[in-house]
């Protein structure tokens, strides 16, 4: 996980309200932490000119770059057509599944992030479960049980559970309630088949779900908890009510305070969109390796390197805009 | 009514395929396998840890340092190998760099290294150590400049200050993003699965192809990883409690919830 | 405005700020209880902090509480405020008794304004914004007149001028004004201060205690904890000295400072008056 660093903002004193914040703010420093020294400045330009010149340019000039001038190329990096020109994979399929898990996973891990911070035993218990389970896994792990687990548990709820359950329902519950749980138990194989049906990219949206709500869930609890306790004091003395308090007080500190940490999970599920290509699913990286294992052509070298990297460099570009966004955004708020 | 003899009918599909089997056979079966994972996902994470570690040092130095050339050096590392999946770089490392000629098949006197391990823990080693080196940079600056002016105006040398009063308190701002990076680090271990390194999800993959009993196999494999990840959690827990006393305490206060 | 008038509920706070009758202070005596403490106790875990306190607040009073740090003035404030639940006996402020659970505990919040020591201005919304939010959102007050009634209030603690700026853009001085003016905007009956001014440095501290001063003037309830000595001698009606607990001595500045009784308080301003 990335450092934490926007966590410990401000955590004030909960004892009494006028005790002064126990952990301030990081000062951003100006300037550098040691005193400049011209030579060891000249050392370092020199160092930087002899990397380029030994490892940048023999590397650009060497490498088969011909390929990359080609739009098919291309074409199958961004979203490899079939015949009719139909996206099966590549750069879309990689987005296409960014989004739907960042989607998924901001609104599941709000439900986990209200779940946990909840007085009810049950939810707060099963809510803290759920995220310390998913959060100690690794993430390919996941992917990968849900890849192969999921059509195994859709195949026995279908061929077992639904049949079996309705049939019991109706024999021992009667017309009403067992007609009800009928349909319930039919409703629910809707769900269960959901993703199994909705493959290739539903599994990988599904496992990178899991993983990424629970990070989620913490992330909001974290902004929620490091509103200062004076603010909520003060939204009290005035007569605040709770809902007016979360909605004007409390969300719009906490949301600002999360952007960082939200970004740089985003950037992770983008870099983890990657480990789908384990469960068959053509997205950006598989893509890149399969059109360096196909592409042969006489006389010329592979392009093993060279594809990685431009493959490489679409990711780049991606997580790096997102992480320039993020400072900007947290430079607006630093007012 | 629903029996238990019968509840455990309809579940034996999903567990176990006859009678005489028991669920987590193939597990029990191939325990040696499982351990023989365990201890590869160990090694590699150890060797990475060193790796990346190092090399965040070094690259933590070379930022905070007032060289142009340098940090332009630094800046491009951290920022390339955090912004792209380590899955990417793996595979060029694994794939990519036998054909420039670099061979990762190596004999370092007694010892054999594979050149998927070498690939893996280089690649896990760097990915890391960018964000080591953020993370440590991160901690050398949160120090205020008060800091380090009233050491030098005290007389202290540049090292002095650095090793007397910028690190100690730097380390205890440090070491809970660390713990959280390392933990991380050996749930990622288990990418390098992917080129081959023998470690725990590579064994559960091998066992689940021969086997096809998945639900055992990667429930014990999601327990073995929980048995390594968790603890580490505890230690960063333990960490940030230790250098934030009152934080404890508040939390002990209001029971942990909001 | 005369203590024996029953106070219709707006009128309470004088928010045109021009009413100056400063009430003989032998007269406030005579006011309406309206905050009583009958043997409150307040414990947190194992540390029992209010052991019984026992008093009499009328409408009008100025209330300075002074006392050792960590002996719980902080705490009976926040007790009137309800931050705190008590534990045990009664606290009946404006007739509502805050040890039954079925209190109205919105109504008192509504009619007690708090000022921190910390301020705690909503660092995300602007003076005005922060001044305008408790009308709008607790009494529906309508923007424009929210807005209006902010610019009064800020006019009358002095900065209007900064009425657009963000809470980060102004002095400790100039917050510390903005959260007086932004609890008076509920027109509480009763203002509490927790240590205003002891985040503040000395030039700051003038500006806001004039703004408490003139709020003395015109004659509103207030329960003040401070360490600000010649403020309590000067405006303070009562001094209530608070020590393991208790109230263990209560009378008027010029007896307290002068003459104090109890052997806890010689300590306590002996200490205090050196410095
Ligand atoms: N939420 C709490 N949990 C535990 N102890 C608390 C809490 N709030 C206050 N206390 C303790 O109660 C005691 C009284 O606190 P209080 O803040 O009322 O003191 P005070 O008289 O205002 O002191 P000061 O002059 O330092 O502000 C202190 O010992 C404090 O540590
Ligand atoms: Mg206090």
């Amino acid at each position: 996980m990335p450092s934490s660093d926007s966590e410990v903002r401000t955590i004030s004193d909960s004892s009494s309200g006028t005790n002064p914040p126990l952990v301030l703010p990081a000062p951003r420093r100006r300037g550098p932490l040691v005193t400049p020294n011209r030579v060891f400045n000249l050392l370092g330009w020199l160092i930087l000119a002899l990397i380029v010149v030994f490892l940048v340019i023999p590397a650009a000039r060497h490498g088969n770059w011909e390929p990359f001038g080609d739009a098919n190329t291309w074409h199958y990096l961004w979203d490899t057509p079939d015949e009719n020109g139909k996206p099966q994979g590549g750069l879309v399929y990689t987005l296409y599944v960014g989004i739907a898990a960042c989607l998924i996973s901001t609104a599941v891990g709000f439900v986990f992030a209200l779940g946990r911070s909840s007085n009810n035993r049950f939810f707060h218990g099963f809510c803290s479960v759920y995220i310390e389970l998913m959060r100690a896994l690794p993430s390919y792990l996941i992917i990968f049980y849900v890849f192969i687990g999921l059509p195994k548990f859709a195949s026995f709820y279908n061929s077992v559970v639904w049949p079996g359950a309705a049939a019991w329902a109706r024999a021992h519950l009667g017309a009403g309630l067992g007609g009800a749980v009928e349909f319930l138990v039919e409703k629910f194989s809707y769900v269960v088949n959901f993703a199994f049906q909705w493959q290739p990219p539903g599994f990988a949206i599904m496992g990178l779900s899991l993983y990424t709500s629970a990070v989620m869930a913490e992330i909001f609890r974290a902004g929620i908890l490091s509103i200062e306790k004076g603010q909520l004091e003060a939204a009290y003395s005035l007569g605040l009510k709770p809902h007016h308090t979360i909605i004007n007080i409390i969300l719009p500190q906490a949301l600002r305070r999360m952007v960082p940490a939200i970004v740089s999970q985003l950037i992770t599920l983008i870099k983890d969109t990657s480990l789908a290509s384990i469960i068959a699913l053509q997205e950006l990286t598989r893509a890149g390796k399969q059109f360096y294992e196909f592409y042969l052509e006489p006389g010329k070298p592979p392009i093993v390197l060279e594809t990685l990297f431009v493959v490489a460099a679409i990711y780049f570009v991606i997580c790096y805009a997102l992480s320039i966004i993020s400072q900007r955004l947290e430079m607006k708020q630093g007012r | 009514m629903l029996t238990l003899p019968a509840l455990a009918n309809l579940l034996t599909p999903l567990l176990a395929a006859d009678a005489g089997d028991y669920f987590g056979k193939s597990v029990i079966e191939n325990l040696p396998l499982f351990l023989h994972g365990i201890g590869m996902t160990l090694t590699i994470s150890f060797w990475a840890a060193l790796i990346s570690f190092v090399v965040g040092l070094v690259v933590a130095l070379l930022r905070v340092t007032p060289s142009g050339g340098l940090k332009i050096v630094a800046v491009a590392f951290t920022e390339f190998f955090r912004n792209t999946p380590l899955l990417v770089q793996v595979y060029a490392f694994y794939f990519g760099l036998p054909k420039l000629g670099v061979n990762l098949h190596l004999q370092l006197g007694p010892f054999e290294v594979s050149d998927s391990f070498a690939a893996g823990t280089l690649g896990l080693g760097l990915y890391t150590g960018a964000y080591v080196a953020e993370a440590l940079r991160a901690g050398l600056l949160a120090v205020p400049k008060g800091q380090t002016e009233a050491a030098r105006s005290l007389g202290l040398s540049l090292l002095q200050t650095l090793r007397l009063v910028v690190v100690p308190q730097a380390v205890r701002l440090v070491l809970p993003p660390l713990g959280n990076l390392y933990s991380a680090m050996l749930k990622n271990s288990a990418i390098l699965s992917a080129v081959g390194v023998a470690d725990l999800m590579y064994q559960a993959d091998y066992v689940n192809n021969r086997s096809f009993r998945t639900f055992e196999i990667f429930s014990a494999v999601a327990l073995f990883y929980l048995m390594l990840t968790l603890p580490l959690g505890f230690l960063v827990n333990w960490l940030e409690n230790k250098f934030n006393p009152l934080r404890a305490r508040r939390l002990r206060l209001r029971g942990a919830r909001v | 405005m005369t203590n024996s008038d029953p106070h219709p509920p707006s009128s309470a706070a004088p928010a045109n700020g021009t009413a100056s009758a400063v009430s003989p202070r032998g007269k406030k005596s005579d006011g309406r209880p309206i905050i009583e403490f009958r043997d409150v106790h307040k414990r947190f875990g194992h540390l029992h902090i209010l052991r019984g306190v026992e008093e009499t607040i009328r409408e009008g009073e100025v209330i300075v509480i002074l006392g050792p740090s960590g002996c719980g003035k902080s705490t009976m404030l926040r007790c009137i405020n309800h931050l705190e639940k008590i534990d045990g006996g009664s606290l009946i402020v404006d007739g509502i008794d805050l040890g039954d659970p079925h209190a109205n505990v919105d109504k008192i919040r509504a009619e007690t304004g708090m000022v921190f020591q910390q301020f705690n201005l909503f660092p995300h919304m602007s003076v005005l914004e922060n001044v305008m939010l408790a009308p709008m959102k607790v009494r529906g007050t309508p923007k424009e007149e929210a807005s209006a009634k902010g610019m009064k209030l800020l006019e009358r603690v002095g900065i209007q001028a900064k009425a657009d700026a963000y809470p980060i853009q102004l002095s400790g001085g100039q917050q510390q004004r903005v959260a007086i003016a932004r609890a008076l905007a509920m027109n509480p009956k009763i203002m509490l201060f927790d240590e205003p001014t002891s985040a503040l440095d000395p030039e700051m501290i003038r500006e806001v205690l004039d703004v408490m001063r003139d709020l003395a003037r015109a004659g509103m309830t207030m329960v003040t904890v401070t360490h600000e000595m010649a403020f309590a001698r000067e405006v303070a009606d009562r001094v209530l000295f608070i020590d393991a607990g208790r109230v263990c001595e209560r009378g008027t500045p010029q007896a307290f400072f002068d003459n104090p009784q109890e052997a806890r308080a010689k300590d306590f301003l002996s200490k205090i008056l050196k410095h």
